[in-house]
């Protein structure tokens, strides 16, 4: 078969045909995805015999669309609540959180879903038409390289997320260093597990979000009785139904040019297995507030700082399907679930693919695209809704946060004790927030520890404990430069303005 | 507090509370360290990597605090973490509760435990309508029970209500 304009119309009227799962997948993606802890792979598993039943184009829509569908979906508590359902909206609520207490959360959400699906959309066509080429990104990166790159990411985050560069890295090495709590990678002996059982495999990274967002904001939360602001409750007051989401769509396409690039960085970065939507979200919002005319005006509720950051994670999805359709290596938890549904209908992914059965890739990226197009017909009527969030009162909203994310700290492993460390990382949280260390750079730096544990320890393993071996490739000592650079110019940049 | 309109003496800011955080991870990055002495080289490289960085930074950060202390531009004083408001001890009873309810989830099972903490920690942060307080507790804790045990399959803790449910159906 060959790539011509008929045969992805062709892909395009099958994909559009699945419609009776794409919409359902969506609606369930949308809700797992602002539950903290009720990830797209925890759903996928439990939907197994649902999806194996499927036929086999069906049922990689089905997944495909709660995989997007959840990433847009983590976006929403990010912005009405400050929590962000997963990591990768980490850096959404920077922005979102203070446009809500203005009064403009209708605004920021549509911010949010616009910035998402055109974002997604982009990066999932441009990766249907460089797919082979996309592919071969993975082969560069090698130990060494994921080193840096997620070194670089976390002093990235660490840099943006805090007014102090200090105390950014700070919270980010603690992180780190509680993210290798737990067996390390080569003879699997625990390290400080304070001699608890349930730490032998680590510490649980669900728990861990659960806690330094949702459990420190609940405790934050009732000091006031409302999460807006006087201004804010007047302008909710004031605003009319749809006026505020036709506000908030003609502010993020008056950003189009914004939402186009952040994707590419969302794609650039999903195409690296491992690196995931956290890094391109804080590295596109850095990369957003660096070229901007107004960085002043980050982290005050600017609509790019939403825009950067949403667009880019949404790309990260196409991004991270790639190893896996090109390579049959899955990039992530959710790739893995797709992975057993593919097996299981005969299904051998690898370079061969594009040979034997080339409408399969091509189509599960084109479920993608009509997945993001019915996404923005479902979901924006939603935000004048979902933005009645912010009028409920604190002294009901933080009751229910605490139990119902207590319930998602436990859902993952079914461990009562992974309760208790969201209660004790919630305490964390709560002392870091009040203190002015930003909960995100700890969050990346515990996801990112037992990643970079295993890069290294490959590393050294292969110089044979040699480590010079972190600065023996080009790529590697780039990356190396542009870590001291970020590290470096933000400060310069400042005192050149402030001048 | 009042700032005095003709007070000429700079105010000292409190940042006390902003070496919590630092100790807190210098414990924690001593007690790794311990925790890793007497293990192979591969399980110790990481925590002395990233335990050493840690511990650097937060010398630095403590240097630059008694530095800005001893030039009079700050102090060690408390403010964040005060037991002074009634705010506060809301706030410790509210987690006592969150402790609470992890402790008896166990026994009392999802529903029940949640549909209490609910009750309990509202009325905790002043809602006074007992109709209220009633309504919403059991609207959450039964959305809850449909939500994460029926349709989630969530292995949630099982409890009173929910054996007699499960004997029931």
């Amino acid at each position: 078969m060959e790539f011509t304009f008929e045969f992805l119309a062709q892909l395009f009227m099958t994909s559009l045909g699945h419609w009776y799962v794409i919409i359902p997948a969506i609606i369930i993606g949308l809700v797992i995805g602002a539950i903290p802890g009720l990830g797209p792979a925890n759903s996928l598993i439990i939907l197994l015999p649902f999806t194996l039943a499927l036929e086999v184009n069906a049922a990689m829509a089905f997944m495909v669309a709660l995989y997007c569908s959840s990433r847009m979906g983590a976006g929403i508590p990010a912005i009405l609540v400050n929590i962000p359902g997963t990591a990768g909206a980490a850096a959404t609520p920077f922005d979102g959180y203070p446009m809500t207490q203005k009064g403009m959360a209708q605004q920021a959400l549509t911010l949010c879903f616009v910035a998402s699906a055109f974002g997604g959309l982009i990066a999932s066509i441009f990766s249907i038409f460089s797919l082979p080429v996309l592919a071969r990104a993975g082969y560069y990166f090698h130990s060494v390289e994921m080193v840096v790159v997620m070194l670089f990411g976390l002093t990235l985050i660490a840099v943006v997320s805090s007014g102090n560069t200090l105390k950014g890295l700070i919270g980010g090495m603690f992180g780190l260093l509680v993210g290798a709590i737990g067996p390390d990678v080569i003879y699997s002996a625990p390290r400080a597990t304070f001699g608890f059982l349930e730490l032998y495999d680590g510490v649980p990274v669900v728990a861990v979000l659960i806690g330094v967002f949702a459990i420190s904001e609940a405790l934050l939360m009732i000091e006031v009785e409302s999460i807006l602001t006087e201004a804010g409750k007047i302008r909710m007051a004031a605003q009319s139904a749809w006026a505020a989401t036709w506000e908030g769509v003609r502010m993020a396409l008056k950003r189009w040019w914004h939402i186009v690039w952040t994707s590419f960085i969302g794609l650039g970065i999903g195409v690296v297995p491992g690196a995931g939507a956290p890094i391109a979200a804080f590295v596109a919002y850095q990369q957003s507030r660096l070229f901007s005319k107004q960085p002043d005006r980050y982290g005050t509720g600017h609509p790019e700082g939403i825009i950067a950051p949403e667009s880019a994670n949404n790309g990260v999805t196409s991004g991270s399907l790639i190893p896996l359709l090109t390579l049959g290596i899955p990039g992530g938890s959710t790739a893995a679930v797709m992975l057993i549904v593919i097996q299981f209908h005969g299904i051998t992914l690898g370079p061969r693919i594009f040979l034997d059965r080339p409408e399969f890739p091509y189509g599960v990226l084109m479920g993608m695209v009509v997945t993001y197009l019915f996404m923005v017909g479902t979901i924006l009527p939603l935000a004048r809704y979902m933005a009645r969030v912010t009028l409920i009162p604190t002294q009901y909203l933080a009751p229910v946060i605490i139990s119902f994310t207590l319930v998602g700290a436990f859902a993952p492993r079914a461990y009562i004790f992974d309760m208790g460390v969201a209660l004790v990382f919630g305490v964390i949280g709560y002392i870091a927030r009040k203190t002015g260390y930003q909960v995100s750079a700890i969050l990346i730096g515990v996801i990112l520890g037992p990643y970079v544990e295993r890069y290294l320890m490959r590393a050294l393993r292969i110089s044979e404990g040699d480590p010079m071996v972190l600065f023996s490739s080009t790529l590697g000592n780039v990356l190396w430069a542009f870590l001291v650079l970020s590290l470096i110019l933000p400060p310069v940049i400042e005192r050149i303005r402030k001048r | 507090m009042i700032e005095k309109p003709n007070s000429s003496r700079k105010e000292k800011k409190p940042k006390g509370d902003e070496l919590v955080f630092p100790l807190m991870a210098l414990a924690f990055a001593v007690y790794y360290l311990y925790t890793i002495m007497d293990l192979s080289w591969e399980a110790q490289v990481n925590g002395v990597l990233f335990g050493s960085v840690l511990i650097f930074l937060i010398a630095v950060f403590l240097l630059k605090s008694f530095i800005d202390r001893q030039r009079g531009k700050i102090s060690f004083k408390f403010k964040a973490f005060v037991f002074k408001s009634s705010g506060q001890i809301t706030r410790v009873w509210f987690l006592l509760l969150a402790i609470g309810y992890v402790v008896v989830i166990p026994w009392t099972g999802f529903t029940l435990t949640t549909f209490g903490f609910l009750v309990a920690a509202m009325l905790l942060l002043g809602v006074r309508s007992p109709a209220r307080l009633f309504a919403i507790s059991l609207a959450m804790s039964v959305s809850g029970y449909l939500f994460f045990i029926t349709l989630l399959k969530t292995r949630l803790p099982a409890g009173p209500v929910e054996r007699l449910i499960d004997w029931l159906f």
